[in-house]
């Protein structure tokens, strides 16, 4: 959700109840003043019956119009007391039920009692209240219009800044050689947090080139006496004086050369992934390259006597054909290794995902497989090939995960939290 | 490929034991080897001497491999040039071939591995008219793919041909298994030191062969890997 958007709801709820609020308060204050109003009119009334009753010793004629009703009914009790309420009454000839306010009171003639009431009608009081109510709502839709439209403007121009500054750093990529830059701003805070970025995305860059260049100096420098160490014993198998034994050892030496090679290859690819030193912006013709890939490993199939089965769609993704072989590579050379002779294969390609299940007797370790340096007992390999499919599939936003079902080690990649296909 | 010429080989490379390492196996494999260890040296030297072929590492202590390549191209000049790099980046290789090399080795390799590269590399871009090598009865064309024995053209595997010409180049030597798995099917498929499917080729190779009426050339070398040789 936008700021603007959030701002506008929050401002629109805190309004309106301000506003809703407010009019309950001035409705009641109202109505309160007006009632007290017409309770000191009907005093008034009350104090006229008793002057009269005073000087004439008799009742006032009755009164029945619309302002004004006075009437007497003769008292059975002692009263002494004078109450004012609200009664509803039916009228006759408006055929309705009308709210009037009343005074009733004792008045003493000739020694008789009798209960005086005065009525006016309450009508003039709601129909006041109902002008205010509207005139409240009207107000209210008026503010909150013009409320929309200054917040609309003022708001944009005032968070152009910041949205200039995001734009910027949308922009902004590690990889290219180009550095932040940001303008300077007369806001303070947008000056501050132009010059944080600036100065995080420098600092970040500049750690992320030294990096680089260490991965790239350790890589050399292991490389190095690995190289030394592989032709030494090329040119050392040619001598013609090496027995047997001797050939056996040199060959143990070999295997484990290759395997320390390996390690560091695959450590030092993990670095690279996770330096984001892979740009996701090739065009890759999946089921094309798994139809390479399957090819390559051809033979190896055969030796195993493993069945085969591919289904591939055509599937286009935007991301790095190397990381995509490396990925390939590995969940391949991880069937071959782990299914037993005469197993089963399966590599299923859709639209969403990758499938590649291989025969397998007992379910893997599905929390711990993806770790670096997990190894199932007797596993030959080094616990890394399923620790760099996983850091590729995070790299691309591919979930990848593992399940056992029907005797198959399953793993599949899911293409669908890609970020990259819509783009 | 019994010349009466020697081919000559130009190695720069810092580093003093490799160097030394390929000089002394691809003397055997009769080149005659010279080492220049920085850049100001294969500079005199390419300028002075013309080489068939340049093995070049990029990571020089006087500054990039690569201005070799410039130098050699602004002269004008044909010796074939394969680059020796540790960095199996993109980049570099994607600019090694731009800049007129001929192919592209990584670090660790093995010397058979080298011994291929060259002979490929040569063959390719100096001898154009000779594309035969012979050994014996066995006759390999390169031009055309297609191998005789005693004149009699046999059907290879593709596979089975590339394994054939790795043994003709390194005739004699003692090629390991790994070298061969990653001459075949390149070095990233990760066997963990799990070699039997070569097996495979060699038995095929060595009956189509044998059914050509060849003798056996190849033999296996206690686990380490094979070697194809006469004696």
């Amino acid at each position: 959700m936008k700021l603007l958007t959030k701002y506008r709801q929050l401002n629109l709820i805190a309004t309106c109840s301000i506003l809703l609020v407010s009019a309950f308060c001035y409705y009641i204050v109202v109505w309160q003043i007006l009632i007290a109003q017409l309770d000191e009119d009907l005093t008034t009334e009350r104090q006229e019956v008793m002057d009269f009753v005073k000087i004439n010793d008799n009742l006032p004629l009755p009164i029945n119009n619309k302002t004004q009703q006075l009437f007497f009914v003769p008292l059975q009790k002692n009263k002494t007391s004078t109450t004012i309420s609200s009664v509803s009454i039916y009228d006759a000839t408006e055929k309705e039920k009308v709210i009037f306010r009343q005074i009733e009171f004792p008045v003493i003639i000739q020694g008789k009692s009798f209960l005086a009431t005065v009525r006016e009608p309450q009508a003039e009081t709601e129909d006041l209240i109902q002008y205010i109510v509207l005139v409240t709502i009207i107000m209210l839709v008026i503010l909150l219009g013009l409320l929309f439209f200054i917040n609309r403007y003022f708001l944009k121009k005032l968070w152009n800044p910041f949205y200039k500054t995001l734009d910027e750093l949308k922009k902004f990529s590690l990889y290219k050689k180009t550095t932040l830059h940001l303008e300077s701003n007369k806001i303070t805070e947008f000056a501050q947090l132009n010059e944080s970025v600036m100065s995080m995305a420098n600092q970040v860059k500049r750690e992320y080139t030294s990096l680089k260049v260490f991965t790239e100096n350790a890589s050399h420098e292991m490389q190095t006496p690995l190289a030394i160490i592989r032709l030494k014993m090329d040119n050392l198998i040619q001598d013609e004086n090496l027995n047997a034994a001797h050939l056996n050892q040199l060959n143990d030496i070999y295997n484990a050369v290759g395997k320390l090679q390996h390690l560091m290859q695959s450590l030092l690819l993990l670095t690279k992934i996770e330096n984001g030193q892979f740009m996701a912006n090739e065009n890759v013709l999946l089921d094309k390259l798994i139809t390479e890939k399957v090819n390559q490993f051809h033979e190896l199939f055969q030796s195993k006597n493993i069945g085969l089965k591919v289904q591939l769609t055509n599937k286009n993704i935007l991301f790095n054909k190397q990381l995509l072989e490396i990925l390939l590579n590995n969940l391949l050379s991880n069937a071959v290794r782990y299914t037993r002779e005469n197993g089963q294969l399966e590599i299923i390609l859709n639209d969403f995902e990758l499938n590649i299940c291989n025969s397998g007797e007992i379910a893997l370790n599905k929390l711990e497989i993806f770790n670096r340096f997990y190894k199932e007992h007797n596993s030959p390999g080094m616990g890394l090939g399923l620790a760099i499919i996983k850091q590729i599939c995070a790299f691309a936003h591919f979930p990848v995960s593992y399940r056992f079902h029907k005797k198959m080690h399953c793993f599949r990649i899911s293409f669908l939290a890609s970020n990259f296909e819509q783009n | 490929m019994q010349k009466s010429f020697r081919l000559k080989i130009l190695i720069i490379e810092d580093e003093q034991q490799l160097a030394e390492s390929m000089a002394a196996y691809l003397t055997v494999e009769n080149y005659i080897c010279e080492i220049a260890f920085t850049l100001k040296e294969a500079h005199d030297k390419t300028e002075i001497f013309e080489y068939d072929c340049i093995l070049l590492d990029i990571g020089l202590p006087d500054g990039n491999g690569l201005e070799i390549l410039k130098y050699l191209k602004a002269d004008k000049k044909e010796d074939c040039v394969l680059i020796i790099s540790a960095k199996n980046s993109l980049d570099d290789r994607v600019t090694g071939l731009q800049l007129g090399a001929d192919d592209y080795l990584v670090k660790p390799f093995h010397l058979t591995e080298l011994s291929a590269r060259i002979a490929a590399i040569i063959r390719r871009k100096k001898y154009h008219g000779n594309n035969l090598i012979v050994f014996f009865e066995i006759k390999l064309d390169t031009l055309s793919q297609t191998v005789f024995i005693h004149q009699k053209e046999i059907t290879l595997t593709k596979k089975e041909y590339q394994l054939l010409l790795y043994f003709l180049i390194n005739k004699g030597r003692i090629i390991s298994k790994d070298a061969i798995a990653n001459h075949l099917w390149g070095d990233e498929m990760d066997m963990t030191n799990n070699f039997d499917f070569i097996y495979t080729h060699i038995k095929n190779l060595r009956k189509k062969l044998a059914e050509a009426g060849s003798n056996d050339y190849i033999k296996s070398v206690y686990g380490m890997g094979y070697q194809f040789t006469n004696s």
